[in-house]
């Protein structure tokens, strides 16, 4: 920071009267805008000296670098007292009362581009991003009664990756960042804990981070419908808790199902031990699921249901792959915090052949349990328990739902399969980037957990392991080219062993 | 299967942390089961339930500390109640002594010294009032109890609990004006 300074210092002395004039008032109207506090306001503008060194050593005048990093973009998120708190949503109540240290449920989405990342202009698309989705800029606190978000004004900050994906955040301090922004190479990852939000709310984070990177690096960037706009103020409803629109009935019973066969494998030291992608092509694997009568979420999850049989622990018993619905499909919602819920499609292990032999009962068993109906029970169910221990203390509702889901949360389940759909960018954004990738942290039982995007004609199948055992991604790998689909594999090396 | 590595090489170093964190739980949880197995051969005053609770303390403040709101203020007061906890549990079942006097002057000298902390860097810390103001209502409420419960020079202990912890509350609500009401609205929220 310190050296950027000194460098930004010496460059400006060799500069014309023109260039020292114009950044001397460039940094005066961001001292006007910037009501940080001295240590954090001193990086901050470390951050676009930095930009201005990067391009101004890359040729770019000082008028396109001025217009680039003009003080409009910081919007008014650095002047004012942050004030705002924000609720957690039904489904997010639990990630912060189950999490222990080493456990947290986190979610990562990554962004390929044809280019390695220039950190200097990432940070800055950071800190012109954040603005706009005010309920990521937060820290989570303890209430009496539940936790909450409170709002944090601070210089967020990206980072080179240097460690193992998901790894628990640190949010523990005054003005923690719930989130993370790594670089490598050409990737840029944004791993954030589950209480912020649910995949659809990250994914919309990255898509603007990276649009406005791409500006930033003086691609023309054409704004559409399929990306909110950086400059707009944050809608209300993008933070809203959703769950509390529907009106429900609070009728139905919480399901508890019976603990589901799990894979083999001895469970790893360090979790997640890998990470795989199987790349494939986007048009190809539409086809092959047309061919099976069916769609590409419920192919993959055919996938899943075979390999997890190959991999299971038991000769027999049940594989119930959690698969989460985005309520967003069924009640109209804006949100960026969680709207989504499980459901269970579970097969008997002697029933699980072949992808044909199991197609029709997942078809049949996802259309009936990804419906309004079964959702608006699920939605129900939800809301009676979270309007049960509403008035619980949070000391005393902590353990209890630790142990719980310690002892209960992830063994009902053999896996999860999470489908994140078709992501759209504007094309002049698009034409940058090469593929996406999902990522979901690991549980306390589940040795694999998958997780699936399609963005430019690539569908992602992210498989996050937990043991050194590979007959599952084997599996998925020798059924994909079974039907003529060769994926390009890529991961992780094996960490911790 | 080949796998194309597209991730950084990781140091063993952050894994090493983990594991070391890992292994010093296992003299911790050895000690946890043997003690009470050796005090129940033994016989004579329950001492293990002591130590199982000095475990705990250093447990929860040193090996496994909380992974929200961890401040000097929310693991000051922790301490001085996980304090209060093992002082009154010796008393109970080791070497009966006056612990509710004793008790009660470890949380005055506790609620004076988290008002420093707090008031101190009240900028950063006017975030952290929640453990500050979980000990001041508990103080006004063990206080209260007190008054009533004992007589003497506990009772007078009691008295100065109370003045003390309704004052600092009074003093805090007038320094932090609106923003109390804010932090109060948060964490009594049952949304």
């Amino acid at each position: 920071m310190n050296n950027s300074i000194n460098f930004f210092d010496e460059y400006m002395k060799n500069q014309s009267v023109e260039v020292v004039n114009d950044l001397h008032n460039y940094f005066e109207k961001f001292d006007a805008h910037c009501m940080l506090k001295k240590s954090e306001k001193e990086k901050l503008r470390g951050d676009f000296e930095k930009a201005f060194l990067y391009y101004l050593d890359n040729g770019i005048s000082h008028k396109q670098a001025l217009e680039l990093l003009s003080i409009k973009y910081l919007g008014d998120f650095y002047e004012n007292a942050n004030e705002r708190w924000f609720t957690l949503d039904d489904a997010a109540k639990i990630y912060p009362l189950s999490m222990n240290r080493g456990r947290m449920s986190m979610g990562r989405m990554s962004v390929y581009l044809k280019e390695n990342v220039i950190p200097e202009l990432l940070q800055v698309s950071l800190n012109f991003t954040v603005k706009r989705f005010p309920s990521f800029a937060t820290t989570l606190k303890k209430g009496f009664f539940w936790h909450y978000l409170d709002m944090t004004r601070r210089r967020f900050c990206i980072e080179p990756e240097t460690d193992i994906p998901c790894q628990p955040i640190k949010i523990s301090g005054s003005n923690s960042q719930s989130f993370r922004i790594f670089y490598y190479k050409n990737r840029i990852s944004f791993e954030c804990f589950h209480a912020l939000s649910d995949g659809l709310g990250a994914i919309n984070f990255l898509k603007v981070l990276t649009a406005e990177y791409l500006r930033l690096t003086g691609k023309d960037i054409i704004l559409d419908e399929t990306l909110p706009n950086i400059n707009s103020t944050p809608l209300e409803e993008e933070f809203e808790n959703a769950f509390k629109k529907i009106n429900l009935p609070k009728t139905a019973v919480p399901a508890v199902n019976k603990p589901a066969v799990q894979m083999a494998g001895k469970l790893a030291a360090v979790k997640p031990c890998r990470i795989i992608h199987f790349k494939i092509n986007a048009e190809e694997l539409k086809n092959i699921s047309k061919k099976y009568h069916t769609t590409t979420t419920r192919y993959l999850l055919a996938l899943v249901f075979i390999a997890g049989k190959s991999a299971a622990a038991k000769p027999s018993g049940n594989i119930n792959i959690q698969v989460p619905v985005n309520l967003r499909k069924f009640y109209a919602s804006k949100t960026f915090l969680n709207f989504v819920l499980p459901c269970g499609i579970c097969l008997p292990m002697e029933e699980i052949r072949d992808v044909q032999s199991i197609i029709e009962k997942i078809n049949v068993q996802m259309k009936l349990k990804t419906s309004k109906n079964a959702m608006y029970e699920t939605l129900s169910a939800t809301e009676k328990l979270v309007d049960a221990v509403k008035y619980v203390p949070l000391m005393l509702k902590q353990p209890a739902a630790k142990i719980g889901y310690r002892f209960i949360g992830d063994r009902a389940f053999t896996s999860i399969l999470t489908d994140l759909g078709v992501i759209r960018m504007p094309a002049s954004a698009a034409e940058h980037i090469e593929s996406m990738d999902a990522i979901i942290g690991t549980a306390v039982t589940h040795r694999a957990r998958c997780a699936v995007i399609t963005f430019n004609n690539v569908t992602t199948m992210s498989i996050t392991k937990a043991t050194e055992n590979s007959v599952f991604e084997e599996k998925i790998y020798e059924l994909l080219c079974s039907d003529g689909i060769i994926p390009t594999v890529e991961g992780s090396e094996n960490y911790g062993y | 299967m080949d796998i194309k590595i597209i991730y950084p090489h990781i140091e063993n170093r952050a894994i090493n942390r983990k594991k070391l964190i890992k292994a010093l739980e296992v003299p911790i949880l050895f000690a946890a089961v043997i003690c009470p197995i050796i005090n129940i051969v033994l016989g004579g005053k329950a001492w293990s339930i002591i130590v199982l609770t000095a475990l705990y303390i250093v447990h929860t403040l040193v090996l496994s500390p909380d992974l929200v709101e961890y401040n000097r203020i929310s693991q000051f007061i922790k301490f001085i109640i996980c304090l209060c906890v093992l002082l009154v549990l010796i008393d109970l079942f080791v070497y009966p002594y006056p612990a509710i006097l004793a008790t009660s002057v470890i949380c005055c000298c506790g609620l004076i010294v988290s008002a420093a902390l707090f008031i101190t860097d009240l900028k950063r810390q006017k975030k952290n009032i929640f453990p500050m103001l979980l000990f001041l209502l508990f103080s006004v409420i063990r206080a209260a109890a007190g008054i009533i419960m004992t007589d003497g020079e506990v009772r007078a202990s009691f008295i100065f609990m109370e003045i003390l912890s309704i004052t600092l509350l009074i003093i805090f609500a007038i320094i932090l004006g609106k923003f109390f009401i804010r932090e109060l609205h948060c964490i009594f929220h049952i949304k």
